[in-house]
């Protein structure tokens, strides 16, 4: 068991390695260079450049580099932003709550929507819900999201005024201002009425895909001669399909979400830009245009971490509903 | 063989009208893209400052509208399609010949070499391949063909999984034994004898990467990374409605564009199934 | 024998649509099976077998599959009539069954004691408590060692014959009348089947459980079994006491059955085979559903469905004996 666990450690740190290494290659070898952003403008002579370059160790060769970005990362210190001049972490943890927040509200949306779709497709097989829910997978499957999202800007933030179309939080809330007795609620919609938008954006293509793989998935464990099992022994047929059959069909989903999670990563950079979604999404895009390498590399880093964990959650998830797995490994 | 595809094409189209429908738009947009200077009614980049040629809504001199360059929509969409069906069939192209290389060889050789193909395919698939692209696309500011290009190299991975898997279970197949006796060698193997077994899921899975290949396109090119002016696509049409302002003044520029990029990905999805339906009925959701 | 009637299954009709055409898995059958007996049942995979269990368990799923008799009594309860809550009392705890493949028949999401323990409060609302002590009691029953601890297992730390024991003691823990044996030992070793086999006969005369064991196996019937009933594509032709059907096997088929067993002691050199195959179920033979591959074909036979023939409790549904027997 111990050793097991011991080795995805090992597959989890080797991933890094790989990922940061490809990361750093690609970003060094493509043309330009950091201060290319600089070169344009007037104000910055070469000598400038020259010298901020050096400033940032720019000067040094590229193994080099990457060695001591290793070694400060390894410490925790992911470097300094070129924009802002403030350490990479602090300016990604400023951000990466909010990234959360969006993808954790936009999750349970996801599997609230697409479960019970699923299981009823699968339990009313050929039926008129059945279809219908297959033709919205696939609507969901090619919606494209930022589309998605402008139309539901114009209809509920312009049109009918219903919801703010971007931000996170209106900046001068104060729910002092409300009696204590509905405040809580009014806390819990002004952040639902900036959550809802994005996060039904973004759920979309997860919807799509989970409840079709929800409905095979079970249709699968239909067919199983355990379930006929438990309906010769007389247990009744809601126990059979949300007992029995659930439970074993909720195994691969666990692990199809895992796999989806850099999508997840990745839906969310283009819902945080439409929403002005103030996330870690929106700071990619911005360090992108500004080249700002060590924010680039810490964005990927710490995703990647993320998505590394969120697999090896889903992999525990997954020997706990089966427990065969625990014995034949 | 052929024309055994061919039939069971023809059969399941026969049936499954839906498929059959999206096949059907589907012509009729390659059609209006390659004809584009035949149906356009104004000069696709042809810029009118004036006020009253600004953000028009739909008219009889103007189907959908103009943009906030005084553009015609209708013009911009036809000449941005091929940018959009170009790039997802470049794309197409280059990730099924990255993927079907990368799985045929891991499948086919197995072993250690196997293992650390699709270890390395594991470590790319749990990064969200966006960033890569993001970076790529913003440093290099590549036409389309570099976009396409980027795309590819950055999502032939599923196919590889997907083609590799295939490989593994045929190599065990008593032709490819056979074909070993008679000292072919492995290329030759893979190449000729092993690849056409593929073929129906290759084309399947081609058919679901250009949907995806058009949605990812449009999604860089709508973020401002994708193709650059003077070029354009639909995604990039879509960009400037990122502003309230514009989207509330001028709705249609972001709606048609849009819709555009939603029927075309739809209709590839639709066609991917059907085809999945005609020849691999294994694969189905029952 | 003149024991009471358990089921009484009179013209069972089971039927699947499926996109070739209609198949008729039973085609009439007509079946009765007494208090705390053996039944046996008979026939080549695809005879109908299978699906006569499922239709009396009423778990044909519909659609496809469409079930329809005159009588299907069960205690004299009519059990078409049933309502699905109803159905779901009586499964379990009058009428149990279990299945071939012990390998996959058990949930392998939840310990056998959960699975054990649920059929036991569904039926005879018991508490936890209760349930438990009554469990570990099944599982002692169908003699596993260990039973408290065995309760924590998941069904894929047993073996093929432990997971056998376990469907027995789920399907027995609530004292049914009838017991449907579908193939119960097939998936077995041979030394593991005469185990199983042992322990149908055990729970038959110790709970007195009706059994119906559904085989492709004569001689596993010879070994446990009273009374037989052969089958052959969707219909009963031969039911007769066990000793009546092995001494004097009336129908071309049951003959044709028996000659095929190997025997220890016989001098023959080679099996015996019935010539042909199983019919098509999509399109069978006009008349008698054996003629094509009957020694003793006539014209009648290939004209004209026999009835079953009765004489003495047993049953022959051939135009052999139109004559010496009873219609």
């Amino acid at each position: 068991m111990g050793n097991r666990y011991l080795r995805r450690l090992a597959t989890l740190f080797f991933s890094l390695f790989v990922i940061s290494l490809l990361s750093f290659a690609l970003i060094e070898f493509s043309p330009g260079g950091a201060m290319a952003r600089y070169v344009e403008n007037p104000n910055i002579s070469q000598a400038d450049r020259t010298r901020m370059a050096e400033r940032f160790g720019l000067d040094r060769p590229a193994p080099l580099r990457y060695f001591i970005w290793l070694r400060n990362t390894v410490q925790g210190d992911l470097g300094t932003s070129f924009m802002t001049g403030r350490p990479v972490l602090t300016e990604i943890l400023e951000r990466l709550p909010a990234t959360l927040k969006l993808m954790t509200f936009s999750f349970f949306i996801s599997i609230i929507v697409a479960i019970p779709i699923g299981i009823y497709s699968a339990t009313h097989r050929h039926s008129l819900f059945d279809h219908l829910a297959a033709t919205g997978s696939f609507l969901g499957l090619s919606l494209p999201s930022f589309w998605f999202g402008l139309l539901m800007i114009y209809i509920f933030a312009i049109w009918l005024n219903w919801l703010p179309s971007g931000g996170m939080i209106t900046p001068w809330f104060d729910p002092s201002a409300y009696p204590l007795l509905i405040r809580p609620f009014v806390i819990f919609w002004e952040h639902t009425r900036y959550l809802l938008m994005p996060a039904i954006v973004l759920s979309l293509s997860n919807i799509g895909s989970w409840s079709r793989y929800m409905r095979s998935s079970m249709l699968d464990v239909i067919s199983q001669n355990y379930i006929q099992t438990a309906r010769a022994n007389g247990v009744p047929e809601r126990k059979v399909v949300y007992k029995h059959a659930l439970r074993n069909a909720l195994t691969p989903l666990v692990t199809l979400m895992g796999l989806d999670l850099p999508g997840f990563f990745a839906g969310a950079v283009v819902t945080e830009q439409i929403f002005a979604w103030p996330g870690m999404g929106r700071l990619f895009i911005s360090a992108a245009g500004n080249r700002d390498y060590q924010v680039l590399m810490g964005i990927i880093m710490i995703t990647a971490v993320l998505v590394l964990l969120g697999n090896l959650l889903a992999d525990l998830m997954y020997r706990f509903l089966d427990p065969r797995v625990n014995y034949e490994g | 063989m052929k024309s055994g595809l061919l039939y069971d094409f023809w059969r399941a189209f026969h049936k499954n009208r839906l498929a059959a429908l999206a096949g059907v738009i589907l012509l009729a947009i390659f059609f209006l893209a390659i004809f584009a200077p035949v149906f356009a009614t104004h000069n696709p980049t042809y810029i009118r400052l004036e006020q009253e040629q600004i953000k028009l809504p739909p008219t009889a001199a103007h189907f959908i509208g103009t943009d906030n360059l005084g553009r015609d929509i209708w013009s911009r969409m036809l000449f941005g399609a091929r940018i959009s069906l170009l790039v997802g069939f470049l794309t197409m192209i280059i990730t099924v010949i990255i993927g079907v290389a990368y799985g045929a060889v891991s499948g086919y050789y197995g072993g250690k070499l196997d293992f650390m193909m699709m270890c390395f395919v594991d470590i790319l698939l749990s990064l969200p391949t966006i960033f890569l692209v993001i970076i790529l696309a913003a440093f290099f500011k590549p036409d389309f063909f570099g976009i396409a290009a980027i795309i590819g190299m950055t999502s032939w991975m599923r196919t590889a999984r997907l083609v590799r898997g295939q490989f593994l279970s045929l190599k065990e197949e008593e032709f490819v034994m056979a074909a070993r006796a008679l000292g072919y060698s492995n290329c030759r193997i893979i190449f000729v004898h092993l690849l056409p077994n593929v073929r129906a899921l290759i084309i399947i899975n081609a058919t679901l990467l250009i949907a995806q290949a058009v949605l990812l396109e449009s999604a860089l090119s709508f973020l401002g990374f994708g193709v650059q002016p003077p070029q354009f696509s639909w995604g990039s049409m879509l960009s400037s409605a990122q502003y309230i302002v514009f989207l509330k003044e001028a709705p249609w520029t972001a709606f048609f564009p849009g819709l555009a990029i939603f029927i075309t990905v739809l209709c590839f999805n639709f066609f991917g199934e059907g085809l999945r339906d005609a020849w691999d009925p294994k694969l189905k959701n029952y | 024998m003149l024991a009471e009637i358990l089921l009484e299954l009179r013209n069972l009709k089971t039927k699947f649509k499926t996109y070739d055409g209609e198949v008729k898995a039973a085609d009439g059958i007509d079946l009765t099976v007494h208090k705390k007996e053996i039944l046996g049942i008979v026939g080549e995979s695809g005879c109908g077998k299978s699906a006569t269990a499922l239709s009396i368990m009423r778990l044909i799923p519909s659609p496809p599959g469409e079930v329809h008799a005159d009588k299907m009594e069960l205690n004299g309860v009519e059990l078409q009539s049933l309502t699905e809550k109803q159905l779901s009392k009586v499964r379990g705890s009058e009428v149990s069954m279990i299945f071939q493949e012990p390998s996959s028949a058990l949930n392998p999401a939840f310990t056998i004691g959960e699975q054990l323990i649920e059929v036991l409060i569904l039926h005879q609302k018991l508490d936890r408590g209760a349930a438990h002590r009554q469990a570990i009691k099944a599982l002692n029953l169908v003699q596993i060692p260990a039973a408290t601890q065995r309760l924590a297992d998941y069904p894929h730390q047993l073996s093929g014959g432990m997971r056998q024991r376990v469907m027995l003691a789920m399907a027995c823990a609530c004292m049914p009348s009838l017991l449907i044996a579908d193939e119960p030992t097939t998936a077995l070793d041979v030394t593991v089947q005469a185990q199983i086999l042992e322990l149908l006969c055990q729970l038959q005369s110790e709970l007195n459980i009706a059994i119906m064991l559904i085989t492709h196996d004569l001689s596993l019937v010879a070994e446990i079994a009273q009374r037989v009933a052969v089958m052959y594509a969707g219909v009963v032709v031969e039911n007769a006491s066990v000793r009546n059907l092995f001494a004097k096997p009336r129908h071309p088929y049951t003959q044709g059955l028996l000659a095929s067993l190997p025997l220890l002691n016989a001098e023959r050199e080679r099996l015996n085979v019935i010539p042909g195959g199983v019919p098509n179920m999509l399109n069978l033979p006009k008349g008698c559903r054996f003629h094509p591959r009957c020694p003793h074909c006539r014209q009648i036979c290939r004209q004209q469905e026999p009835p079953l023939f009765s004489q003495n409790g047993s049953e022959v549904r051939c135009w052999l004996f139109a004559r010496e027997m009873n219609k």
